[in-house]
């Protein structure tokens, strides 16, 4: 398989992929650490052989909200010495997410991109995608730190918590992720595990 | 040709690390064996899912499925094997019911396929000792094993050799040697908590003891070491039926493998012995009946002593093999929940030495082997490992853009942690029985399980918990997260009891070899004799108990006494 297998989820499912670990969860808020929760809970039930059967079901995001994801997951783990999330297709990792999650989470997490191009046209006079890479660094810094914001910003930093836990959750697990960032080259074949090797640490 | 024309010396019912082990035994002993078992047979090219990668899967391996499966594997789901990669190696719920109080939950975890739960289980194997087999001599609660570790310990050699364990010698008492094939190295973690807890302690942390092979054995490649071991192994390096024990009873030319075969109860004779074993065909749902002089129930705790209780006639009214009335009570699963998790800063930059090894540590049992808690009884041993954590713990770093992807590549921690398996007390009180009202997919009737951990169990989960953080503090841990919720029973997967094993008919339902007072040519050759439970992982103590009775039923078969 050499793309992202986006295209093959059931998207009702794909919430399932959040992780704890992935999130932060004890600092998140409550409507993210839900969904955190709900796809700790749910199984694994799609056998491999009916996986790729599934039917590949249409985008909750319109052209403007994927552009904007797309380039939320490059800003948040941009391209470096390896890819970055724009590369990873981490928007169609959320994309997937979300249309699982149930209503009132996605409902606040689609709440909270339309939040994003108000605040920034009230700041710069442009949508989110449309303004400056540095007025776009400048407002998630804004929404990064928390003790900056005021409480008007809730929704921008709330937003900004759960796009950054399902960017780090789409991205470490994708093939760029993997292969790339965490040098992890997918060989599964070895002679031996070598243990420590170090004196000291036996003592 | 129809089943029910053939005749069999030996019926096994099941097909998992016990039934295909008791196959190969028998077989190799010159007798006919039909084993029954309730699944399909597996296709390691489609089912086994070891060489997949998060990328790989629609859901990147993680615990998901679509909306109508989930509904249907609401209790599978709670096992931590159970996931997007191996989901279709745990049973379907809604075909198999089963009722609990509902302050007494019980999650039953099973996998129905030709090797059972051997395909997905733990491969941790540690024998028991006379601590555990005489531990009613030692605290006076409840009742010794009819057998002692002098007795068990050549059958444990036996099955050792066959399926190969690696691990390391110790010289323990309470967690006897065995025949080890080389053992598997420990991370820089573990050595430091392994010698912070001799120095401090005085106790001893040894590499994880599994039946995965390190060295090429009996026509088995060792361990590739490509990771997840519990979805499934194409090259057969760890012991499962399917790798090991089946084909060397497919060999003999004896075996009568009936897949898609599921039990419901045994027909008695005239004389009150078993004369076959009914079951129904999961495809057709026809009901069968296949005839044996010797009927050996393999089918894991719980469903061996379902198809006793099932098994009613005039005779035996309440079920067979049950004259003591206990059949179904002291139902017993490890108690879990107790454990600590930390960061071990002194390790910083230093690269993971663990790569996939699949296997961990364990921390034998300290308590109450020479000194006598005054809150609990027996005691708990931990797993565990210590690992560097690749990306887990980006959630918690500040930012975003190249300086948080920098950090993340900069600050992956060395994680280490523990966490208690420990013994639960047989009390008659946990038990399981037929819930005549209601029956499964194929109509047979289910079960209904009433089990809790009491008092000893809660305590003993809170010693874990606290002697988990002290240990990780010695160690020079920081960070640590200390658990103490105590689990729910069932979910270590490690359910034994119901069938137990005595000296005394009143009080047990099976002898020393697992043999049913009641009945000569009736054996349980599972976890379901056990009379104590220890705190040690159980398979290959079935598995040793297993060879034991299957040399006495050779004997007896051959002198005619069954």
């Amino acid at each position: 398989m050499n793309s992202e297998p986006s295209g093959q989820i059931t998207r009702r499912d794909a919430l399932k992929t959040l992780s704890v670990a992935g999130a932060g969860a004890a600092t998140l808020p409550l409507w993210v650490t839900t969904l955190v929760e709900v796809a700790q809970a749910r199984a694994a039930t799609s056998a491999p052989t009916s996986a790729a059967q599934s039917a590949i079901t249409e985008s909750v995001f319109t052209q403007a909200q994927h552009d904007t994801v797309d380039l939320l997951s490059e800003l948040i783990i941009p391209e470096t010495d390896t890819a970055g999330g724009r590369q990873a297709r981490v928007v169609d990792f959320i994309d997937a997410i979300l249309s699982d999650a149930p209503g009132p989470e996605r409902d606040r997490f689609l709440d909270g991109l339309q939040w994003l191009d108000e605040r920034s046209g009230g700041l710069f006079g442009a949508t989110f995608a449309a303004a400056s890479p540095e007025q776009q660094t400048a407002l998630l810094t804004l929404l990064a730190s928390p003790e900056n914001h005021t409480p008007a910003d809730r929704t921008g930093v709330e937003f900004f918590q759960a796009m950054k836990s399902l960017t780090v959750t789409g991205y470490y697990t994708s093939r760029i992720g993997m292969l790339q960032e965490l040098d992890d080259n997918g060989a599964v074949m070895f002679d031996e595990k070598l243990g420590c090797a170090h004196p000291e640490h036996r003592a | 040709m129809a089943a029910q024309d053939q005749q069999y010396d030996v019926v096994i019912v099941g097909s998992g690390a016990t039934g295909g082990w008791a196959a190969k035994q028998l077989t190799e002993a010159g007798l006919t064996v039909a084993v029954l078992e309730a699944g399909r047979k597996l296709d390691p090219e489609v089912d086994y899912t070891e060489h997949k990668r998060p990328f790989d899967m629609p859901f990147r391996g993680r615990r998901l499925g679509t909306e109508a499966r989930q509904a249907r594997q609401p209790v599978q789901s709670l096992c931590y094997q159970c996931d997007e990669y191996t989901n279709h190696l745990f049973v379907d719920d809604t075909e198999h019911p089963y009722t609990t109080p509902a302050d007494r939950p019980f999650h039953w975890i099973r996998g129905k396929h030709v090797g059972g739960r051997s395909i997905m289980w733990a491969r941790q194997t540690y024998r028991l000792s006379d601590y555990d087999l005489k531990a009613a001599s030692h605290d006076g609660f409840g009742v010794d094993w009819p057998l002692d570790y002098a007795t068990l310990a050549p059958y444990y050699d036996i099955v050792e050799r066959y399926i190969g364990v690696s691990g390391q010698a110790e010289g323990l008492p309470q967690l006897p040697d065995g025949q080890f094939l080389p053992p598997m190295a420990l991370t820089c973690g573990e050595e430091i908590l392994k010698t912070a807890i001799r120095q401090e302690f005085g106790r001893t942390l040894t590499i994880g003891r599994c039946a995965i092979l390190t060295e090429d054995l009996n026509g088995r490649p060792k361990c590739h070491y490509c990771g997840p071991c519990s979805r499934g192994c194409r090259t057969g390096s760890y012991y499962s039926s399917v790798s090991s024990s089946l084909p060397a009873a497919e060999a003999t030319g004896r075996l009568t493998l009936i897949p898609n075969a599921v039990a419901s109860h045994i027909e008695v004779d005239d004389a009150g012995k078993c004369r076959s074993v009914y079951y129904v065909d999961r495809i057709t749902r026809r009901q069968r009946e296949v005839f044996g002089k010797a009927v050996v129930l393999c089918a894991a705790t719980l469903e061996s002593t379902r198809i006793m209780l099932n098994s009613t006639s005039d005779r035996y009214p309440t079920g067979i093999a049950n004259s003591s009335g206990v059949l179904g009570h002291y139902l017993m699963d490890h108690v879990t929940g107790g454990g600590a998790s930390g960061v071990l800063p002194v390790l910083k930059g230093v690269p993971d030495t663990r790569g996939n090894r699949p296997n961990g540590i364990y921390i034998p049992r300290f308590r109450n082997l020479e000194d006598r808690q005054p809150n609990f009884l027996r005691g708990y041993g931990y797993q565990g490992g210590a690992r560097l954590v690749k990306w887990g713990h980006a959630g918690s770093i500040a930012g975003f853009g190249a300086t948080f992807k920098q950090e993340v590549r900069e600050t992956r921690p060395w994680q280490i942690s523990l966490g208690g398996f420990g013994e639960h007390l047989p009390r008659y009180e946990n038990f399981c029985e037929l819930d005549k009202n209601r029956v499964d997919a194929w109509g047979i009737p289910i079960l209904h399980i009433s089990a809790a951990y009491g008092e000893n169990e809660q305590k003993m989960v809170d010693d874990m918990a606290d002697a988990a953080e002290e240990m990780l503090r010695a160690a020079g841990a920081e960070d640590i997260a200390v658990r103490r919720a105590i689990s729910i029973p069932g979910l270590a997967i490690h359910e034994v009891g119901t069938a137990r094993m005595g000296d005394d008919p009143t009080t047990s339902v099976l002898n020393g070899f697992e043999q049913a007072h009641d009945i000569d040519n009736l054996f349980v050759m599972d976890g379901s004799g056990y009379a104590s439970s220890a705190c040690q992982n159980p398979t290959i103590t079935f598995m040793a108990l297993a060879t034991r009775a299957c040399e006495y039923l050779v004997e007896e078969f051959r002198a005619s006494r069954l």
